[in-house]
């Protein structure tokens, strides 16, 4: 097994909620939104690790706190044994240059009012990557990298497509010779020819730069072809994490029975043995006590309305948080 | 679906154009699409931003006339809804045919409470009186699944939730009973679990009331799951069309053979995908022969000076390529 | 290098076709075309002022607009026409002195309030309350009694006050920029806080606040009119436009044109700030 490169232990992450007026006078308790609650995972050398989950599981905070968006409130992330939540270490760029973020809406990551290469070249000269005179055969460089042509380097953000924008962005990315990519939904907002572009490219840059990547994405397709292991994550808690293909294969835990189960398939006589979820996902502001999940389970027992069940290591599956794992039958 | 034995056209669209802005810089959004939908079918357009497939959809109700011009026609029990005028239009959209959105936070009114926006459907497309108005809004609630409908609907939308409020759109829109439902997008912003929970409830209200949908989506999942026709787009036209079974199984036109081997199912895992290469042609310079063209992997010299027709192959299936992959090759493999 | 002149070429075309958009706009070109008149008469008035503004000639006293006075004279046979367009220099001054320091420090507190938030986020709020809740021009003259009237002392005073009103909606912009992702992305690249928020944030959040500049110009020439027809801004016998109506409000019925003509050109100017401030913000939106 290789090398963890990020350690994430116990993170967990709670907004503070808004109190109005009415509620500091009927003196009603702020609410938080618990958007993290506990995630521990290992980010291993050169993997593609996949996150899954429904909008506002958490799967996005997630990628924020790794790269420092948000601090945490409990629990630590571990760059290579380095606590980068530790107060000496927060003044450390180096650890931003070395794990990079790329965004999921196209539109709004890039500043509107430079262009390619002011974008690019600004990222080299920060971190000084390379010598004043050698900074535009690395633009040109970096263009060949994410197979843009060189006259994109002159263009503002508003001349190109969602595609090449992402293309600009993962071209930023790398610019500063980064380890660690954290793909937030990266390729979500585009079309779906589009998609296929850039996962390519994506895949064929982690082969040849020995990237490590976080991807994260609601389109479990995707997820599967790109992910190496796979995390899907409920309320703020990982339910199963495991080798990719046995996941998608044979998911373990009730709830990522469901999701997988509810992507359409391509083939119009594969209606699928769908499980269907009842209800929607409780509000973050209230996770229901015991297991987050056993309001909308076929196989809750009482022991789920009252016990919180661990992430373990099932025999020939991942580790699955669910008291009945073994029992539950594999779809 | 063979086992229906009479299919009875609901709406016939033909040579249906729309165009935005006018001189140098029209935008020709919708060109000569034609598609015919039956009581109770659910017809799917697909095609990536920028196709058409929505401003298709508007075109029909007239939503788009204060942008642009629409010619062509579309056949709704007799009457021409292209040049019907606004105020007959009025009477039809929301009673006979009714919209749903992708957003179902912007298309519902903030300030008013679900049970006044489905009243007010009702006041507008039928002679009910309020109290069977409001047993009906209830039974709405009902139909799509909001429990406890009774004490739901003096809440504003800001009180459902994502899925929730979609549903309350659909019961706005179904309220009236309307004899054809054209849904933009409906599950786009929604989760997999909802989406699945949405499209069953569109489904079994297809069949429930013999309605007719058009449903509009990127999603080919989707289409292969809901519906039976499909029609996909390219830079404003149709270049493919059938039943989803057939379209799906064997494409024919080279786009959509690309588009349904850019996602990523049944490949193995961490390999390259196929991926169309390029971008769709900017509307505003489209070429003068067939607008795939500079993307197509079986381009020949005529492709880039005439335009392929949409024609129609045995089995109901139509094309608009020269060169149509065989049957029996590509996807479905 | 080659690369980099070329692309310094394209987007020096590309702002110059920007500009040739705004003045195609029929309100761009009048306000460009009164402000530009403006200033040239602010900064060369003897060029175009028949008369030194404070030659005094008893000889034609309060004489009605003719061909050799063509707004007439006042009261000590001084031309009013002279005054008029002397007077420019002081008004237009007025319009950039009163906001510029205005316009700066408003923009440096509004956009650090506006990236850290926090305590001085708070303090920054209470603040603005405090100034808002007066009247604006009721707070300047307390300042004026306190320092003491003159020119120097309004700029001082105005300036004291009109920040606020530039860093609240610095502030309030630089707030909504912070959702775009371009915002976090510098985090994320590693970009020091100072470079986040002046070469990312302010350059996408100061339209506004340019705008607003444009339109308090305006309102400047306004205040400080009114305060030097209160007689607390400049003071006689300088030539300024709330001077000279002031020297001429007695004689209204009589001598209409000696209150009346520094009135139409504080009108006229106002409208040329006012409509480059319109052309501003067509200007200098962003595409995409």
């Amino acid at each position: 097994m290789s090398e963890a490169v990020l350690e994430i232990r116990d993170v967990s992450l709670a907004f503070k909620g808004k109190r109005s007026v009415l509620d500091v006078l009927s003196n009603t308790p702020v609410k938080n939104v618990n958007a993290l609650n506990g995630v521990s995972l290992d980010l291993r050398q050169g993997e593609t690790l996949g996150v899954v989950g429904e909008s506002g599981c958490g799967k996005s905070t997630l990628a924020r706190c790794i790269v420092r968006l948000h601090e945490p409130n409990g629990g630590s992330v571990h760059f290579y044994g380095m606590d980068v939540f530790a107060s000496h270490e927060r003044g450390d760029r180096t650890y931003n240059r070395r794990v990079q973020m790329m965004f999921q809406d196209p539109y709004s990551s890039l500043n509107p009012r430079m262009t390619t290469g002011q974008i690019l070249s600004e990222a080299l000269r920060v971190h000084g990557m390379c010598p004043e005179d050698e900074v535009p055969a690395r633009l040109a460089n970096l263009m060949d990298l994410v197979q843009l042509p060189g006259d994109a380097l002159e263009k503002y953000p508003h001349e190109f497509s969602g595609g090449q924008r992402q293309r600009i962005a993962i071209a930023r990315a790398l610019a500063v010779e980064p380890e660690v990519l954290i793909a937030d939904e990266l390729v979500s907002a585009l079309d779906v020819s589009v998609q296929a572009q850039i996962v390519n490219l994506l895949l064929d840059l982690q082969d040849r730069l020995g990237l490590t990547i976080l991807f994260v994405a609601h389109d479990l397709r995707l997820v599967r072809h790109m992910s190496n292991r796979v995390a899907v994550i409920y309320l703020g808690r990982i339910v199963e994490i495991g080798d990719s293909e046995t996941l998608f294969a044979s998911p373990s835990h009730p709830y990522s029975q469901a999701l997988l189960s509810a992507a359409p398939s391509l083939d119009p006589d594969d209606k699928g043995r769908k499980i269907h979820l009842e209800g929607e996902l409780p509000s973050p502001l209230d996770i229901p006590p015991g297991c987050p999940f056993h309001v909308r389970c076929r196989h809750k027992s009482p022991k789920c309305t009252t016990e919180l069940p661990k992430l373990r290591p099932i025999a020939g599956r991942g580790s699955v948080a669910c008291h009945h794992a073994e029992e539950i039958e594999n779809v | 679906m063979t086992l229906r034995s009479v299919k009875t056209p609901l709406l016939e669209v033909s040579g249906l154009c729309t165009t935005f802005g006018a001189g140098d810089t029209s935008v020709p959004a919708v060109r000569d699409v034609g598609f015919t939908i039956n009581k109770g079918e659910i017809i799917g357009l697909v095609g990536e931003s920028g196709s058409g497939k929505s401003v298709t959809l508007r075109s029909i109700l007239g939503l788009s006339r204060r942008y642009g011009g629409t010619t062509g026609s579309a056949l709704w029990r007799g009457e021409n809804l292209v040049t019907l005028p606004e105020s007959d239009m009025r009477r039809i959209r929301g009673g006979e045919i009714a919209m749903i959105f992708q957003e179902p936070m912007t298309s519902l009114n903030p300030l008013l409470t679900v049970g006044v926006q489905i009243d007010e459907t009702l006041k507008a497309h039928t002679d009910m009186s309020a109290g069977e108005r409001k047993k009906r809004a209830i039974e709405m609630l009902d139909v799509v699944g909001i429990p406890a409908a009774g004490s739901r609907l003096s809440e504003f939308p800001h009180q459902f939730s994502g899925g929730m409020r979609q549903r309350v759109m659909i019961a706005i829109a179904l309220a009236a009973r309307p004899k054809l439902l054209l849904a933009d997008e409906p599950t786009t912003a929604l989760d997999v679990t909802i989406q699945a929970q949405i499209l069953d409830l569109i489904l079994s209200l297809a069949k429930d009331f013999d309605m007719g949908v058009i449903l509009v989506t990127h999603d080919l999942g989707v289409v292969a799951q809901t519906c039976e026709q499909v029609a996909v787009m390219y830079a404003g036209r149709i270049v493919e069309q059938g039943s989803v079974r057939s379209v799906l199984r064997e494409p024919r036109h080279p786009y959509t053979v690309g588009l349904m081997r850019s996602v990523p199912q049944n490949v193995p895992p961490r390999t390259p995908l196929y991926s169309i290469p390029g971008t769709p042609p900017s509307l505003l310079s489209l070429p003068d022969g067939c607008a795939f063209a500079a993307r197509c992997p079986q381009k020949t010299v005529g492709c880039e000076t005439g335009r392929p027709e949409l024609e129609t192959l045995n089995g109901g299936r139509s094309v608009a390529c020269f060169n149509r992959v065989e049957a029996k090759g590509g996807a479905a493999a | 290098m080659s690369d980099t002149t070329i692309s310094r070429g394209n987007v020096r075309s590309r702002r110059r076709g920007r500009m040739q958009i705004a003045f195609r706009k029929p309100g761009f070109m009048v306000g460009f075309t009164i402000i530009a008149v403006s200033t040239v008469l602010a900064l060369f008035p003897g060029l175009f002022a028949p008369y030194d503004p404070n030659f005094i000639d008893y000889l034609a006293v309060r004489q009605p607009p003719s061909w050799q006075h063509p707004f007439g004279t006042d009261l000590l046979g001084r031309d009013s026409f002279s005054r008029v367009i002397w007077a420019y220099s002081v008004n237009m001054q007025m319009a950039v002195l009163a906001t510029v320091f205005a316009l700066v420090i408003g923009v440096f507190v509004g956009a650090l309030v506006g990236y850290y938030r926090g305590i001085a986020d708070m303090i920054f709020g209470r603040v603005v309350d405090a100034i808002i809740t007066f009247p604006f021009l009721v707070l300047v003259i307390a300042i004026v009694a306190v320092l003491g009237p003159g020119l120097i002392n309004m700029y001082i005073a105005i300036t004291l006050v009109g920040w606020v009103y530039y860093a609240r909606l610095m502030r309030a912009e630089v707030i909504s920029q912070m959702a775009n992702d371009y915002a976090s992305a510098g985090i994320v690249m590693g970009y020091s806080d100072l470079r986040i928020i002046f070469r990312h944030l302010l350059p996408n959040a100061i339209t506004p606040v340019i705008v607003y500049w444009m339109t308090d110009m305006a309102l400047a020439i306004l205040l400080g009119s009114s305060l030097g027809y209160l007689g607390l801004g400049a003071q006689p016998p300088q030539a300024e436009w709330g001077v000279l109506i002031a020297e001429g409000r007695n004689f209204i019925t009589t001598a209409w044109w000696l209150s009346l003509m520094p009135g139409i050109a504080i009108v006229l100017t106002g409208l040329g700030f006012s409509l480059i401030g319109d052309g501003l913000a067509d200007l200098l939106r962003p595409r995409g």
